[in-house]
């Protein structure tokens, strides 16, 4: 061979390293002998703990609501005369109260011909007519549930925050798109407001502006801020180096660059953001009528309360009906592309858009004024409803006959095999192992003392605040909601991820469950389970599965295919390929998902509260429900401490040096470990482009 | 048993639906462009037909998108063949059972790829023990084993390294020492160093030449660079669209391009390098009595020849060992030379 011309010997490989005498490579000890030492460890620490004193000390609590409440009864005595009042927050209670009331207003005169056909027009100019027929239907049976003003409320609710939310989250987009230094500004604060339960923004809130549609508004908007600010950046940082180059070189301003290249590149994943904040903003709505926001909450709530349960599945319902209405429609249009289709097409015909937006107009006004002047009725007519209270107040029986068996068993097992056992351990062991527990795991994740610092901190400060067994009892909770949870999501994820049939299958469901607010699920579970902490975490475990499930299959799948061909190419069985190859590989995007479970998982158990799971989350109603604003926001803060110690915690798991550096580093998942926390929907398919791009 | 270790016999790989209909269908004779306009499918890889003989390296290139990989795939079923045969050791590999196929990857095949799939989680050692570890080897056995190749290859200081720590001609030499951990009898090399920068990629070959004069490997060799495969191929297999236009040594291929498309290929190169004595000679078995300047190796390439012609009038004896085949002359140097230009 070689007939070439053999170069000259080259100095052996700028590369390969003279070596030394043959190296004895380290044999690690088995991890299985290591983590057994480890549960050794845990298990005597464990047994030494439970005869210590439990809990914490009383003489160490401070009573950190006294002061809040001074705070409160300084602003009762000074709302009228503090110029901090006077001149900002009245003003603000104001105007969006008179914003929201306006906004109803509007919705309410347009009849409901005039919103049916308006929406539906709306829909069909910006998403096409399936879309079109699809707002149709979903905003008629709002109206055939007898939900027609609440719904409106609602409506007008999320128009206007989420007119907000984009209207200050959009620039903000921008500002942090172009700049290193307002992302590295802007960043903290966003993972704090995704990091921090939705019952917690409320008490503060209630505080400065009282109870009512302001605190509603304002709640609501800063829930729904994030996914503006953070998917406009993103999009922006997503445009390719080489077209801004161009642009550069042709001598555009920075403004021209932002207008011509950068917005419209961008805009894909801006349009993104606005469906996240709207499905965000609809979310946090329904739970804002714990602040007495009016609208569909409202009825859920009240069906929750009385046990009506009937009356609550009602509004459940309709809330999902106007989900799944403004997250098909805004998604659809989204994902429009006007260069490949310049025209929308009816039944055949092909209109431009001009055309189409024009015919849109003229049908609402025209059914406007036919609601007005001709039916003269603003809400759905009465004779059109059909409730669906009475027949699911007979369903729940029926079922809770037939089932009660089964349901109970259930019921009796997870309270006794899980929740009482792991509450009587966490309650059993004294405070400073659980917060010196809770560092020493942030140290092994992480490596780094200040997150354990942290860590430890938080958690004995949650024992300061006084709320250490309510937080506790939460924490029971939540850890066994999430074990279920992954447990079934893991191997879900990981069929999913083998078979494209399955994967399938499973798209829908997984869309739909993520199309509902938290708020929803708590309904069909009492009717399963009646009321108390089982059906809280049986919600969770709903909540929670498709992050896990989405991105288990994301990280499967991302493995890159050379890597697959190689293990198989060595002879790795199915197996192997999966326990040597795929799940470490998929790691980092795996425990991403662990993380999002988690967090939604604490957020439904605290909402549970509402349901009779106690704990956090009904101190939080109750207080807010008896203006025990003080313990109420204390209530609110360990919340605040719980997610955070948990968020930081599973983020560290998923940022293991030795995960994030492999191929899988970039791309959807590198995204999100870095991005995190918007809720993940369609974790395949087109939001993939987006997030490559 | 066959004297060849590897054999594929009429192998196709056609992707689309129902991808039988078109093997013996009238339809497989269409260019591949038809094919799809015509029925929806692929036929990446069509009735390839060859022979490896032990301890020979057989290098298949072509354009992009021509079939290699889908091929190279094909001989141990990383791609499931749409028909033909692939004999390994005489056995028909696309009969086998699952069991039986594993074998054979985890004894008597092992490949290195052109990014080289190493595992980003684990050390390289643990990379390279990673065959090994799949067999079902103990620990300690195959870290030893992986270390000791890993000397080989002039990484033996890097085991405890993870792969983001090495540059890519590192990581190709992890891939190589991964692939000889097994012991195969057969390596397949899917373009292993396309991904490499020119001079990385020099040494790289030369280490294959090195490993293939040591342990006697049978080498189907995948690559894109025509000068490459001059170098390291005892025969070349020229592929376009899914099929082979010409198997033959490298010489024959420069010499006697079998059409178009192989002469586009060689066009550039310096066919001085190439063509040897043997291909530009005049036969001849017995001396006429002339004199001859001196007695020349078959095997020597034409840019030797040159400074023996221009220094001397007399023609040059080509020899095949003891025998004569041939004789070159000055006119015949200066001819190849020409057409070299031409
Ligand atoms: N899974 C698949 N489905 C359909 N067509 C495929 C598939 N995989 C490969 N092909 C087609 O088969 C043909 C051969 O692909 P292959 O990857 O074998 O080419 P190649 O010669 O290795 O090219 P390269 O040099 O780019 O690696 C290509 O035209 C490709 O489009
Ligand atoms: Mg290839």
């Amino acid at each position: 061979m070689a007939t070439l011309h053999a170069p000259p010997e080259t100095e052996l490989a700028n590369e390969a390293i003279e070596s030394p005498p043959l190296p004895i490579h380290r044999v690690p000890a088995s991890p299985w002998r290591r983590r057994m030492v480890w549960l050794g460890v845990i298990a005597l620490a464990i047994a030494i703990g439970l005869r210590l004193t439990p809990g914490f000390p009383e003489r160490l609590v401070v009573d950190v609501g006294k002061v809040f409440d001074g705070f409160q009864s300084w602003v009762i005595d000074h709302n009228k005369t503090s110029p901090l009042f006077v001149y900002f927050f009245t003003p603000i209670k104001q105007a969006s109260k008179v914003l929201l009331d306006a906004t109803t207003n509007v919705v309410q005169r347009m009849t409901f011909l005039g919103v049916i056909v308006g929406a539906a027009a709306l829909a069909g100019v910006g998403a096409g007519w399936r879309m079109a027929i699809l707002a149709a239907v979903g905003f008629a049976v709002m109206g055939i549930l007898g939900l027609w003003e609440s719904s409106m409320e609602t409506l007008a609710l999320v128009i206007v925050s989420v007119g907000f939310g984009l209207l200050i989250g959009i620039p903000l987009g921008i500002w942090a798109g172009r700049s290193d230094r307002a992302e590295k500004f802007l960043r903290p604060l966003l993972d704090a407001m995704q990091t921090v339960p939705a019952f917690s923004y409320l008490l503060p809130l209630v505080l400065l502006f009282g109870i009512g549609a302001a605190t509603a508004l304002i709640s609501t908007l800063i829930f729904a801020l994030p996914p503006a600010v953070r998917l406009t950046s993103l999009g922006i940082r997503g445009v390719p180096p080489t077209a801004l180059e161009v642009a550069g070189s042709f001598g555009s301003t920075r403004r021209q660059t932002l207008t011509k290249v950068q917005l419209p590149m961008a805009k894909p994943s801006i349009m993104l953001g606005v469906n996240q904040t709207i499905m965000m903003a609809l979310g946090m709505v329904v739970i804002a009528s714990i602040v007495s926001a009016p609208g569909l909450g409202r009825d859920v709530l009240d069906g929750l309360k009385l046990l009506n349960v009937g009356e609550a599945l009602n509004g459940g319902i309709a809330i999902v009906a106007m989900a799944i209405v403004l997250d098909r429609v805004s998604f659809a249009w989204s994902l429009r592309d006007r260069r490949r289709k310049p025209t929308i097409d009816v039944l055949g015909r092909s209109f431009t858009y001009r055309q189409a937006a024009a015919v849109a107009v003229v049908v609402t006004v025209a059914a406007v004024v036919v609601g007005r002047e001709v039916l003269r009725q603003q809400v759905w007519p009465e004779n059109l409803t059909v409730s669906v209270a009475d027949p699911a107040n007979a369903a729940l029986h029926w079922i809770e006959h037939t089932f009660s068996a089964v349901t109970n068993s259930i019921s009796n097992g997870l309270i006794r095999f899980a929740l009482n056992p792991l509450k009587n351990l966490l309650l059993g062991l004294p405070w400073w192992m659980i917060a010196g527990g809770a560092g020493l795991f942030a140290w092994k994740v992480s490596r780094r003392v200040s997150l354990a610092v942290f860590c430890t901190a938080c958690t004995a400060a949650i024992g300061v605040l006084g709320m250490w067994d309510l937080a506790m009892d939460t924490l029971s909770q939540v850890l066994v909601a999430v074990v279920i949870s992954i447990a079934i999501a893991i191997p879900l994820g990981v069929a999913s991820a083998r078979s494209d049939r399955f994967q399938r299958t499973l798209k829908p469901a997984l869309d739909a469950m993520q199309t509902m607010p938290a708020f929803v699920y708590l309904v069909p579970v009492i009717f399963l389970f009646q009321l108390g902490r089982v059906p809280g975490v049986i919600a969770s475990v709903v909540y929670a599965l498709p992050p896990a499930i989405r991105l288990t299959d994301l990280g499967i799948r991302q493995v890159p295919k050379e890597t697959v061909e190689a293990a198989l190419s060595y002879g790795a069985t199915p197996r192997q390929l999966l326990f040597k190859v795929q799940l470490p590989l998929a790691r980092p995007s795996i425990l991403l998902g662990v993380n999002q479970t988690i967090m939604m998982a604490l957020s439904v158990v605290i909402i549970a509260g509402l349901i009779g799971a106690g704990a956090l989350g009904f101190e939080v109603v109750y207080d807010l429900t008896h203006s025990l604003i003080g313990r109420g926001l204390v209530a609110g803060i360990t919340i605040t401490l719980l997610a955070i110690v948990i968020d930081r915690i599973t983020q560290a798991m998923g940022m293991e040096r030795r995960v994030l550096l492999g191929p899988v580093g970039t791309g959807g998942v590198g995204w999100w470990t870095r991005f995190k926390a918007i809720p993940v929907r369609r974790a395949s398919g087109p939001r993939d482009d987006v997030l490559d791009g | 048993m066959s004297e060849f270790i590897v054999s594929c016999q009429g192998v196709w790989k056609v992707y689309g639906p129902k991808p039988e209909r078109i093997i013996g269908s009238p339809d497989a004779k269409l260019p591949r462009a038809e094919l799809l306009e015509k029925t929806g499918c692929v036929a990446a890889v069509r009735d390839i037909t060859f022979d490896v003989a032990p301890g020979e390296v057989f290098v298949v290139m072509g354009l992009s998108g021509s079939g290699k990989s889908t091929l190279v795939r094909c001989i141990t079923r990383l791609i499931e063949p749409t028909a033909g045969k692939v004999l390994i050791d005489g056995e028909d590999v696309v009969t086998l059972g699952e069991e039986r196929l594993r074998d054979i990857r985890r004894h008597k095949v092992s490949m290195v790829f052109q990014h080289f799939g190493l595992l980003p989680h684990r050390r390289i050692v643990d990379n390279v023990a990673f065959g090994l570890e799949v067999q079902g080897l103990d620990k300690e056995e195959r870290i030893a084993r992986a270390a000791g190749v890993l000397q080989t290859v002039g990484l033996g200081s890097w085991g405890d390294a993870y792969p983001d720590e090495l540059s890519g001609g590192m990581q190709q030499r992890v891939g190589l020492a991964r692939a000889l951990a097994m012991e195969p009898e057969i390596m397949l090399f899917d373009e292993p160093f396309s991904a490499l920068d020119p001079l990385i990629r020099r040494d790289m070959q030369d280490e294959v030449i090195r490993l293939q004069k040591e342990v006697e490997k049978t080498m189907i060799f995948i690559t894109n660079d025509l000068l490459e495969a001059l170098k390291l191929g005892d025969r070349i297999a020229i592929m376009k669209d899914g099929a082979f236009v010409q198997i033959g040594t490298p010489e024959e291929v420069v010499a006697h391009p079998a059409d178009e498309y192989v002469a586009d290929f060689i066009r550039d190169v310096p066919r001085a390098h190439v063509l040897t004595a043997r291909a530009i000679m005049e036969p001849a078995s017995a001396g006429d009595g002339r004199t001859y300047e001196r007695d020349i190796p078959h095997d020597t390439v034409v840019q030797d020849l040159l400074p023996l012609v221009v220094n001397s009038d007399l023609p040059l004896r080509v020899m095949d060992g003891d025998r004569m085949v041939g004789i070159v002359d000055r006119t015949a140097v200066m001819e190849a030379l020409i057409e070299d230009r031409a």
